[in-house]
């Protein structure tokens, strides 16, 4: 079962502030823990603060794992994305986010999600402005909740888990 | 003949042995100074004028003149055999001259047969010796701090320089710091994609 093993992932600590460890778990409606029909195109990237780019993770059943360059020197905000592409659209399914002190990196560091970091329906727009991000992105010249495009009060995520079009047809 | 014979023996007992007419030579190489008190308003040394005074028949009062420049008259100062010398002689001049300032002398001897005088210098052109430079006073070490002071200084001044030098050093010989490192993430797939069985 994809992701079972209780997501539990080794944390290669590097730095000894180490980042910023997730806050308090989002609640998440039951409905989106039963996906029934979880999307096999799954993908990640992670946005860094200072960088346009996102930088694409690769992706299998336990989850995602990847190197991405950075200049060291200051600290830096991490955005990791799941999403899908339905038509040439993103669509985020969840988001966690990081912050992450490099100001004195000689080496690697090394940043551990856990499921308790990812919101599914509060999520931000990193293409932008990988900083701070927006809550919306523009559809049709409308603007959107990021995790819920069609803004159907139904988010991408629990939308996808039931075969539904997160895009409501736009 | 034997009236000649005895004729001469009195001529030459008669006849006065030959004196001595020429008077002492004397042999004087001028000090030049008259050494100073080694401490400031301390006991002068000894100012010692000395000369070689030769004559066949014996010197006979062997004098040193002095005064004080500008004043007329000497003062006479007899000089001594010096011990363990032979034909040296020597006077000291009065401290009171000495430490005054430049005196003037000369030196002046008869032989016993009052052949004389022989003089070093004449009144005219008296010889002088002049006041020696005053002595600086030795330097006390507990209130001169100048050699610490400047000790202190240089060792700071040393320390400084080595550090800023060492400085240097490491900061050229420092492993260069990355240009780039790299965030490696791990994230687990969110449950809420996993399918319930």
């Amino acid at each position: 079962m994809r992701g079972a093993a209780l997501l539990l992932v080794v944390v290669i600590a590097a730095c000894s502030d180490g980042p910023v460890v997730g806050a308090a778990p989002l609640p998440r409606p039951q409905a989106l823990v039963d996906c029934a029909q979880a999307p096999d195109d799954l993908q990640a990237r992670l946005w860094v603060s200072g960088s346009d780019e996102p930088c694409f993770l690769v992706v299998d059943d336990a989850g995602a794992a990847g190197r991405c360059a950075v200049a060291p020197g200051i600290e830096r905000r991490v955005t990791l994305d799941w999403f899908i592409d339905r038509g040439g659209q993103d669509v985020v399914l969840a988001q966690a986010q990081r912050e992450l002190d490099l100001t004195g990196a000689q080496a690697d560091e090394s940043v551990a999600f856990v499921d308790a970091d990812y919101a599914t329906d509060a999520c931000k727009d990193m293409s932008a402005d990988s900083f701070a991000g927006a809550d919306t992105v523009v559809i049709d010249g409308q603007d959107r909740p990021v995790c819920d495009l069609d803004d159907d009060a139904a988010s991408n995520v629990s939308e996808v888990c039931i075969g539904a079009d997160p895009l409501g047809g736009l | 003949m034997t009236s000649v014979a005895a004729a001469l023996a009195v001529a030459v007992v008669a006849q006065p042995a030959r004196a001595d007419d020429k008077a002492p030579v004397i042999t004087h190489v001028p000090p030049g100074t008259c050494p100073q008190p080694a401490i400031a308003g301390g006991p002068p040394p000894p100012c010692v004028v000395e000369a070689t005074i030769v004559d066949t028949d014996g010197v006979f009062d062997p004098t040193l003149l002095v005064r004080l420049k500008g004043v007329q008259a000497f003062e006479r100062v007899a000089m001594k055999p010096k011990a363990g010398a032979v034909d040296v002689f020597q006077a000291t001049v009065p401290a009171t001259l000495s430490v005054a300032g430049g005196v003037e002398y000369l030196i002046e001897a008869f032989d016993v047969e009052g052949n004389g005088p022989s003089r070093a210098g004449d009144e005219a052109t008296p010889l002088v010796l002049e006041k020696a430079a005053a002595v600086v006073p030795p330097v006390d070490p507990v209130e001169d701090n100048t050699g610490l002071i400047i000790g202190v200084v240089a060792g700071v001044g040393v320390a400084v320089v080595a550090g800023v030098a060492i400085g240097v050093a490491v900061y050229a010989l420092r492993p260069p710091a990355p240009t780039e490192v790299g965030i490696v993430i791990a994230a687990p797939s969110p449950l809420a994609l996993t399918v319930t069985p």
